[in-house]
């Protein structure tokens, strides 16, 4: 997985950046602006930023406004949740479970783990059930059966436990540790 | 730019990278509940402190809260020889993932007590814990067979005359536990209750305003749901002991003419409430406890028809049919804890009903020289729990 920050989602979506005034007639294709900490602009279809519980409320609180700030979402995860929506979308309009399934198991595959644990914050800041559950799965199962080391890694958490702390917790939990192969 | 309307949004101020580097905490329960090794889960709780705390105050008991039973402990009783019965475990189907046989369950137990149980010195399965008494002794002794755990319980200074003793233990709420023995002496009523804590490590005694007057005898079997312990008497009541409260009230059973007038169906929690199940004629009826506090009514929840089962005998096999036997001999064993399901057979099968698509599935045939006793008296559902117990010393 490339470590690159640039999305190529990114650069499809600033290319519309032109307001669209008068296509209440045709269908409802209102673009609603998201700006991520990083001062990327996102242009997304309304009914996918509807997605966003967070977006949705924040449009009934002031339905005047054109653009959404993000302050704690940086562009990289942002652009992936917007990716999933918008397939997600399809998926209201045509249910078809089965694809609905296959769709989101190669969407979280294909993501690095920092790409998961970055995306988490971001789903569950924005209230986007659906994707939080894919993800918290996908993070759940790469962590099955991981070592306490590599789980630290995954997460980018440092050990606080003093080595008599975590000698006496093995002790307390020594029924957790039969039968597996010390590391 | 506006300014932003949403709260959230302001804590982190202009910080960036503040949720980035942060999973917030009920994420990460959401996440480690999903962890299907549990050993594996405990085994996280060494990644840093607040995973230790976290896991130990907000994954174990939401865990315990949706944990299905993985199987039921049954007193055997021996068809042909005649021999003592004993204490015997059958893994629930339903239940996916690795299942210990009978023989290791029973094993995962025993080799934990210092004597071993026969079928007078186990007393009671609770949420995941198991509680015995060494007969001759009356030491109590209080296990956890997934976390290896046994616990001898300090001596009660008061506890004679004790006719039987149940748990009082729901992880989802607290990791504390509680004994519960009931004292019953024919010369000195009323009805006396002696409680162990394990939170305060001490015995307490509490009255009761139930005599045995009125030629009424106790089921030896408790339930316990939300702080209180039911326990069914042979009068046609429900006796609650509201263990916080320290006060007790008898409640009416759901009156209808049962086929065997002595008998009695079966008390258990359902997704956290009180339900209470048995056979009249040919149906089985559930009801439900509600409004427990102020005005205890039973509402009919389900019925089932013996005569539905009998349609859909198709999807049994024909050894479990033929061990059916009469309507009669058919009893509620239990209530399924999470789920809208009933346990019910006869003492040769046991089957799930679920109550929303009324299907039903089989949960096992007893040995050909075994029986299940008694109905609910005998089957204690077993969920595994991963709470740690700690010694009195």
């Amino acid at each position: 997985m490339s470590s690159s920050t640039d999305s190529p989602t990114l650069t499809t979506e600033t290319t519309q950046l032109s307001p669209q005034p008068d296509t209440e007639t045709a269908k409802p294709t209102k673009k609603i602006t998201l700006k991520s900490s990083d001062n990327q602009i996102f242009e997304v279809e309304e009914s996918v930023a509807m997605e966003f519980a967070t977006v949705k409320s924040f449009f009934e609180d002031s339905p005047s406004t054109d653009t959404v700030p993000l302050p704690n979402v940086t562009a990289k995860p942002l652009s992936q949740v917007i990716e999933f929506c918008k397939e997600q979308i399809k998926f209201k309009a045509n249910p078809d479970e089965a694809q609905k399934k296959k769709y989101n198991a190669e969407f979280v595959t294909e993501k690095s783990d920092k790409d998961l644990v970055d995306m988490i914050p971001v789903a569950n800041y924005l209230e986007i059930k659906d994707l939080l559950d894919v993800l918290n799965q996908a993070v759940a199962d790469r962590i099955e059966n991981k070592s306490v080391e590599y789980v630290r890694s995954f997460f980018g958490i440092d050990n606080d436990f003093t080595a008599e702390e975590e000698a006496a917790l093995r002790r307390e939990h020594a029924w957790a540790y039969e039968g597996v192969d010390e590391d | 730019m506006a300014t932003c309307s949403d709260g959230k949004a302001s804590e982190s101020g202009s910080c960036a990278g503040f949720l980035l580097s942060n999973l917030p905490d009920d994420v990460l329960v959401e996440i480690l509940c999903r962890v299907t090794d549990r050993k594996h889960l405990t085994r996280l709780k060494s990644v840093c402190k607040s995973w230790s705390n976290l896991i130990t105050d907000a994954c174990v008991p939401k865990i315990s809260a949706s944990s299905p039973p993985q199987g039921f402990i049954y007193i055997v009783k021996k068809a042909r020889n005649g021999k003592p019965n004993n204490i015997d475990y059958f893994p629930c189907p339903m239940t996916p993932g690795v299942e210990p046989g009978p023989h290791e369950f029973v094993k995962s137990y025993s080799s934990l007590l210092p004597f071993q149980p026969t079928r007078n010195d186990f007393l009671d399965c609770c949420n995941g814990l198991l509680l015995f008494v060494e007969g001759c002794t009356m030491q109590y002794y209080v296990c956890n067979p997934m976390t290896k755990h046994c616990i001898a319980i300090p001596r009660g200074s008061m506890l004679e005359n004790i006719i039987f003793a149940s748990l009082a233990f729901d992880p989802s709420r607290s990791p504390h536990y509680r004994v519960v023995c009931i004292e019953f002496s024919e010369f000195n009523p009323p009805l006396r209750l002696h409680v162990f804590s394990s939170e305060t490590g001490n015995w307490s005694m509490h009255e009761t305003p139930f005599g045995y007057s009125f030629r009424c005898t106790l089921v030896r079997r408790c339930i316990y749901v939300d702080g209180t312990l039911y326990c069914i008497s042979t009068s046609k009541q429900l006796i609650c002991f509201d263990l916080n409260r320290g006060n007790s009230r008898a409640i009416r059973l759901p009156q209808w003419k049962r086929l065997d007038p002595d008998g009695f169906g079966c008390a258990g929690p359902s997704r956290g409430r009180l339900c209470y199940s048995d056979l009249i004629g040919t149906t089985f009826y559930i009801w439900l406890l509600e409004d427990r506090c102020k005005n205890d009514r039973w509402t009919l929840i389900h019925r089932i028809s013996v005569d539905y089962l009998g349609k859909h005998q198709h999807q049994l096999d024909r050894i479990t049919i033929s061990r059916f036997g009469k309507i009669s001999a058919l009893r509620p064993f239990a209530l399924h804890p999470t789920s809208d399901v009933i346990f019910f057979g006869t003492p040769r099968v046991m089957l799930s009903y679920h109550l929303q698509d009324r299907r039903f599935e089989l949960i096992d045939r007893a040995r050909e020289d075994r029986q299940i006793l008694y109905g609910q008296l005998m089957v204690f559902p077993y969920t595994p729990c991963l709470v740690n117990l700690k010694h009195f010393g």
